[in-house]
């Protein structure tokens, strides 16, 4: 990375436009469905109840420990613990695939009911707020596997981790996306 | 304090919060009560992830503000519409 | 010039300059017939007028962007391009073939051309700015794929810089989304579903890296900033581009018969594509500011400056002003669209076009910059096509809100043709305009003959 560029947040400048992007999209997202519950009440709270909060909610404990974990691995490689920074990223990635396991259990079950993103608007949101979150945690997923490849070859110390801060920054956003994603469309009536 | 027991509060608070919030939802409870336990829970569960996971307590420049400002920003909208 | 092959450019541009008079020309005759409605009828209806004004416009902009290719690529690469000769004979067939076309077009009825051209064998006719017959289409593939080949071999022997991958990247999306042209669904939802994988996918997807690339370029090489720089600002620019883009497309699916989650999908990311222009627009003043040489070719500096501002104003603020759904489903259709689709089209892509005309071709002839009446002369043409496209905008734009509330909104709508006399008035003051810019374009090709004994 360029030394010219200062270091003003942690990771790779460029992430944070890209994060600064995403948290706007998801925060036209959240609105446009506050908005448009406000005009459909019955038929949102009616329509959340089938949906399956115990899931969600141990989603909610995977994404959160999986960011304690990302945490755990920055604190690692900056003491130069190469091999530590390396199991936590591990760590966290495994605990993402377990979200992803769940979302699809999820997206199966719904499947199977006949539920569509065209069967309501409620049910239009959930599909497609869920569905895009999804994405990203597989884009951080991947992000964290690049960086765990690199960690173990050596590429990060204590001196120069940036590339561990940039992909844990990312896993961040999508940690935080998802706090604020859960009650709003799971648990919020 | 070190930085890696402070991030390990965080998550059990963070932990904590979640299961509170479930416990709302699995009891189905409802009305401003409720909205304002679940949006508050947000707020404080996101500031604990941008301000200790995200490091923006410890980012020297004003783009810190901006994940705290989109958090309220989105939070308050909702607030407004429940 | 650093390299001698860089020259064949020179062809390319000046044939863009010629189609781009061209264009002008049609789109006056065309803006005539909106109010004396059987001007040069029926050697030249309407309807043919507007297919060679449209097809003029992109055919020129393909010139544009592939002599901007061929100027910058090797510039880039640090090496020769791989065939001269091959881009010179490209050149030719894309030239020849594309006013055998246009003369087609003018020359016989449209279905006789069809005929002609036995479109029944393959049809991919009568549709929207992809009218041209399908040997035509086939040409220009071929074209396309000669002249992706010819300068992606001097990229892959040569250095590889974020602006030639940029650049890459967004030709060889340009060649693949033209093959969409080729799929023609009976199903009128698909056809129209299928139609947008070309059309918004290149001037809202592909053709913004292209831009972004040759916007770069010249602002390298004006203003001296750091390389690193100006690269990390591209990746950001297109990063935003294919973020709001990609599922952007979903603002022309709103009334198609296509499900209603395309409302919401399409109003929330294309409400956001103005962000990459205005990063662009950002992105051009900062590096300005921020140079490290004032180089003398001032025109070539006011023309990146322009193509910022303008493509912000026309693609991003006018398109936003009706992507929304909710807006849209009154304004689709009506003269909005045409305010928004002249001053994007001229914003973003026009004047990036002559953006790198106004630099490349200086050096091509063997000089920094042109002497300092050229200059002159050719930022005059820049302000008189630049504000004469604003009016020609607003003017639309008002006749595209009285054309919406009473045709539309009004409690007692009127019929099209009714709602049409009552906007003449907005007509004829665009004709005038559309006068003026073309009094522009003229300026700016005596600008190239202009001064040639002064020193720069």
């Amino acid at each position: 990375m360029t030394q010219t560029i200062k270091k003003i947040l942690p990771g790779d400048f460029a992430i944070w436009i890209f994060i600064y992007a995403e948290l706007l999209v998801f925060g036209i997202f959240f609105i446009s469905y506050a908005v448009t519950r406000s005009n459909n009440i019955e038929l949102f709270n009616e329509s959340q109840l089938l949906l399956d909060r115990t899931a969600g909610m141990a989603n909610t404990v995977v994404l959160i420990t999986s960011s304690w974990f990302v945490v755990n691995a920055v604190h690692a490689i900056k003491a130069g613990k190469e091999a530590l920074c390396a199991r936590w990223l591990s760590g966290a990635i495994l605990l993402g695939g377990l979200f992803v396991m769940i979302k699809l259990f999820e997206f199966y079950s719904k499947s199977v009911e006949g539920i569509t993103l065209s069967t309501n608007a409620f049910y239009m949101f959930y599909l497609s707020l869920t569905f895009f979150h999804f994405l990203h945690v597989i884009l951080g997923m991947v992000i964290l596997s690049v960086v765990l490849f690199n960690t173990r070859k050596g590429s990060y110390n204590g001196e120069e981790y940036t590339g561990v801060e940039t992909a844990a920054s990312y896993w961040h956003m999508v940690d935080l996306v998802w706090i604020v994603l859960f009650p709003l469309v799971y648990l919020l009536r | 304090m070190s930085e890696s027991v402070s991030a390990a509060i965080v998550w059990v608070v963070l932990v904590a919060l979640t299961l509170m919030g479930y416990w709302v939802g699995q009891n189905g409870l409802s009305g401003t009560d409720a909205v304002t336990i679940l949006l508050g829970a947000a707020l404080i569960k996101g500031q604990l992830v941008i301000g200790y996971f995200m490091e923006m307590r410890h980012a020297k420049t004003r783009w810190r503000y901006v994940p705290t400002i989109w958090l309220t920003l989105v939070l308050l909208v909702m607030a407004f519409n429940y | 010039m650093e390299y001698q092959s860089q020259a064949v450019a020179k062809y390319y541009f000046t044939a863009a300059i010629g189609l781009f008079v061209g264009q002008i020309l049609f789109g006056l005759i065309i803006g005539l017939q909106y109010v004396v409605g059987d001007f040069l009828f029926p050697e030249i209806p309407f309807n043919v007028a507007r297919m060679v004004h449209t097809n003029l416009l992109i055919v020129w902009l393909l010139f544009g962007f592939m002599g901007a290719s061929y100027y910058l690529i090797p510039e880039e690469a640090e090496r020769e391009l791989y065939s001269p000769g091959l881009a010179i004979l490209m050149f030719w067939i894309f030239l020849v073939a594309g006013a055998l076309t246009i003369l087609g077009y003018l020359l016989v009825p449209y279905s006789t051309l069809a005929d002609l051209t036995m479109n029944d064998l393959l049809p991919t006719m009568g549709r929207e700015f992809l009218e041209q017959p399908t040997i035509t289409k086939l040409g220009i593939v071929v074209v396309a794929l000669a002249f992706i080949f010819n300068v992606g071999m001097t990229v892959l022997q040569g250095r590889k810089t974020v602006i030639n991958l940029v650049l890459m990247i967004g030709l060889i999306g340009l060649a693949v989304f033209f093959l969409f042209s080729f799929y023609n669904p009976t199903n009128l939802v698909q056809d129209k579903f299928w139609w947008w994988w070309t059309v918004h996918l290149w001037v809202e997807g592909v053709w913004e890296l292209i831009l972004g690339a040759i916007l770069a370029f010249v602002l390298i090489k004006t203003t001296g900033v750091d390389r690193e720089v100006i690269e990390k600002w591209l990746y950001i620019i297109i990063a935003m581009t294919l973020i709001t883009g990609i599922i952007g497309t979903g603002h022309h699916y709103y009334w198609i018969g296509t499900p209603e989650y395309w409302q919401w999908w399409g109003s929330i990311f294309s409400a956001m594509e103005p962000i990459p222009f205005f990063m662009m627009t950002v992105f051009a003043f900062t590096m300005v500011n921020k140079r490290k040489r004032e180089h003398p070719n001032k025109a070539a500096v006011l023309w990146a400056l322009g193509t910022g501002v303008m493509a912000f104003l026309g693609a991003g603020v006018w398109g936003f002003l009706h992507t929304l759904a909710p807006v849209n489903y009154f304004t689709h259709g009506t003269q909005i669209t045409a305010a928004h689709g002249h001053m994007a089209f001229y914003g973003a892509y026009a004047m990036v076009v002559l953006a790198i005309i106004s630099y490349a071709m200086p050096i091509i002839r063997g000089r920094a910059a042109n002497s300092n009446k050229a200059q002159v002369m050719e930022m005059w043409s820049f302000w008189l096509m630049t504000v004469s496209i604003t009016f020609i905008t607003l003017f639309l734009t008002a006749a595209g809100i009285l054309q919406t509330w009473l045709q539309r909104i009004s409690e007692t709508p009127m019929t099209f043709m009714a709602t049409q006399d009552q906007l003449a008035l907005f007509y004829w003051m665009r004709e005038i305009a559309g006068v003026v810019f073309l009094i522009g374009l003229i300026i700016y090709i005596m600008s190239f003959f202009v001064g040639d004994d002064e020193a720069a």
